[in-house]
């Protein structure tokens, strides 16, 4: 829960981030699950201060990774290049090789690129030049998109999507919150700039473990199963939710219960997280998509007809 | 003769032993089975009917319900519940009301001038009376008996949706007060609220209750002789039945064992949960729908009910979800549950 209470503390009480707690809980929740989180917002509803932000904050590697169409997969990976003075081939590794990874604008590189990725997501290793290498942990990818532009960008293949943990869905702030913003916005800057790491590497991997053994009812699995099968029967689905959506949801909502300081889940639980994890990865009907039918509106659908678990 | 007073002293023995029953519910709690053969005659106006035709024709609704109390069938005594009102004429409750729509149907039914369309309008705005809460549920059951009686005594016919929701509200006043006679387990824990009613424990099935046998009319030889078929028929509907494993008196008693007494606890955490729903949802026409958590219930409750029903329920969602999904077992959280459970169906008995 340190790292919780320290987020909130630093960037929400102090105003540094405004309106963004539910972003902000569903970070850190993938960053406790294990996982990777595509931040996906219109631009400037601050994606990348969020992840910025938070990432400074923590004692870890942390860099970041600007995406281009004309990126290499080795300018993530790294690559071998040849010392002349040794006469040996030296690996120099590529910014994958860190604890949280910034991928900003990541529907803007090459397919190619994006797929460099997919391995170090998954397996939580690289390989180059048929050498394997161990990522460390804690690892995690925080990846911004901006859904709007057409033109430059390389939609994400499902496959890659699906190895996002969580899709956290970002808007514009109230007016009373853009105020306060616009007030403000020489002071944030400057204290984003300025902000030190104060959760140690220690506490974030004793956290992990943490939220792993938080107690999860059969009556509540079983609604997990519930929820992503319905996904897969509703009218307006082409594709729905697959056993890895299950695990998803089952980790978001041990991290989402854990954060709440509490050492079982309940449905309560499983209903906060069920938009990050299945948000993604359902894929809708064309003619439902033009009619407007919204992957939120179908999860929204299906929770209000999964019944919770009973007694 | 010593084989006849043999054969007696057996017939009685069988008599007793077919009506003796297992407990079916944790001890300590209200047997709720007990009183779901009184709430069948209540649901049925017909049955209702007959009952009160069966005791005697000129037993009027209002002595019906007496006798029920009086025998303890209806558990309001001890409980401010239907006594005060049912005690009161029709005249008075509707006088306290000054309700002048309900004055003029009284005023019609005294005078026999009332129309059966008439008596329904006049239903429907008791119902309505009943649901904006001008009426509470004892004043509106006694209102019910007392229509029922003056319409008898003026030989106007008895609708049936008179004595229909007469047996509603009587089964709703009958689960809001099953608690207040809930016999309790010896060295139990103590009820925190010492205003509540409590009688002390006593296991249904363990006490001998001799049929009464007084049948002036019937010859002894004859008498006997039934008894003893009586007795064999009931001997074998015994031995076949599995409910009891063999002959002889029950031996089922409250577990002394610590373990087992809170395992019965324990289990009572989620049916006390669900029965506060239950309560809550026909008290304020909430129900829990199957989508919503009870978290969300909660939620919604709060907007609807005010203290201490909402603190008591409040308190009951919170030893259900420590139960049910945080799997914490052990006297606090049953004594939690127990504690607000009483405290909610305190709080509707108030309503």
């Amino acid at each position: 829960m340190f790292i919780m209470k320290a987020i909130k503390g630093k960037l929400l009480d102090s105003g540094i981030l405004i309106e963004r707690e539910f972003e902000v809980r569903a970070i850190v929740a993938c960053l406790l699950a294990r996982g990777h989180a595509l931040i996906e917002g219109v631009p400037g509803v601050a994606k990348t201060y969020t992840a910025k932000s938070i990432a400074k904050l923590l004692s870890l590697d942390f860099r970041r990774v600007q995406m281009t169409p004309d990126l290499l997969p080795s300018d993530i990976v790294g690559y071998y290049v040849f010392d002349q003075r040794t006469a040996e081939f030296r690996l120099r590794k590529g910014p994958i090789f860190t604890n949280i990874l910034l991928v900003d604008e990541i529907n803007r590189a090459s397919p190619r690129t994006q797929s460099a990725l997919l391995e170090a997501m998954q397996e939580r290793q690289v390989t180059i030049e048929g050498q394997t290498l161990k990522l460390e942990e804690p690892f995690m990818v925080l990846a911004t998109q901006n859904p709007i532009e057409m033109e430059g960008v390389f939609p994400l293949p499902e496959a890659q999507v699906d190895r996002f943990l969580a899709k956290i869905v970002t808007s514009y702030v109230s007016h009373k919150g853009f105020v306060e913003l616009l007030r403000r916005v020489y002071e944030i800057e400057q204290a984003i700039e300025n902000l030190e790491p104060v959760i140690p590497k220690e506490v974030v991997l004793e956290e992990i473990g943490r939220a792993t053994e938080v107690r999860v009812d059969d009556a509540v699995l079983d609604y997990i199963a519930s929820i992503v099968e319905e996904t897969r029967v509703h009218p307006a689905v082409r594709l729905g939710g697959s056993p890895r959506a299950g695990i998803a949801m089952l980790k978001l909502a041990k991290a989402w219960a854990y954060l709440d300081e509490r050492s079982y889940v309940i449905p309560d639980d499983v209903k906060a997280v069920a938009k990050l994890a299945l948000v993604h990865r359902i894929i809708l009907k064309p003619e439902y998509e033009i009619q407007g039918v919204t992957s939120e509106k179908v999860i929204e659908s299906v929770l209000s007809k999964v019944p919770v678990p009973k007694p | 003769m010593k084989y006849l007073t043999v054969a007696l002293a057996l017939a009685l023995l069988a008599a007793q032993i077919a009506q003796a029953e297992l407990p079916r519910h944790t001890p300590g709690f209200p047997d709720v089975g007990s009183w779901q053969w009184l709430e069948e005659i209540l649901r049925d106006p017909k049955l209702l009917e007959a009952l009160r035709a069966l005791a005697g024709a000129e037993l009027s609704y209002r002595e019906l319900l007496e006798s029920f109390i009086s025998r303890g069938s209806l558990p309001v005594d001890g409980v401010e519940g239907l006594s005060t009102p049912l005690g009161k004429d029709l005249e008075d409750i509707v006088a306290e009301l000054g309700d002048p729509k309900l004055r003029a149907l009284v005023e019609g039914i005294e005078s026999g001038r009332v129309s059966q369309e008439e008596l329904a309008r006049a239903l429907e705005h008791l119902d309505r009376l009943r649901a904006s809460g001008a009426l509470n549920l004892s004043s509106y059951v006694a209102l019910l008996v007392g229509l029922a009686d003056t319409l008898r005594e003026r030989g106007l016919e008895v609708p049936q949706e008179l004595l229909s929701r007469l047996g509603t509200a009587l089964v709703e006043l009958l689960n809001i007060l099953q608690l207040g006679r809930a016999p309790r387990l010896a060295g139990a824990p103590t009820n925190p609220e010492p205003s509540l009613p409590r009688p002390e424990f006593r296991a249904p099935a363990l006490e001998l209750q001799l049929p009464a046998l007084s049948v002036p009319w019937l010859p002894l030889d004859y008498a006997l002789v039934a008894l003893v078929a009586i007795a064999a028929v009931a001997l074998a509907l015994r031995v076949g039945a599995p409910r009891l494993p063999k002959l002889g008196w029950p031996r089922v008693r409250p577990s002394a064992a610590p373990t087992g007494a809170e395992e019965a606890g324990e289990l009572d955490v989620v049916k006390l949960y669900w029965r506060a729903v239950e309560l809550v949802s026909k008290a304020t026409g909430t129900p829990r729908e199957d989508h919503v958590t009870h978290r969300e219930y909660l939620a919604k409750l709060s907007e609807l009910v005010a203290e201490p029903l909402l603190d008591g329920f409040s308190e009951l969602t919170r030893a259900y979800e420590l139960y049910r999904y945080g799997g914490v077992r052990g006297s606090d959280v049953v004594e939690l549950a127990r504690a607000a459970y009483t405290r909610v169906v305190e709080s509707l008995g108030r309503l």
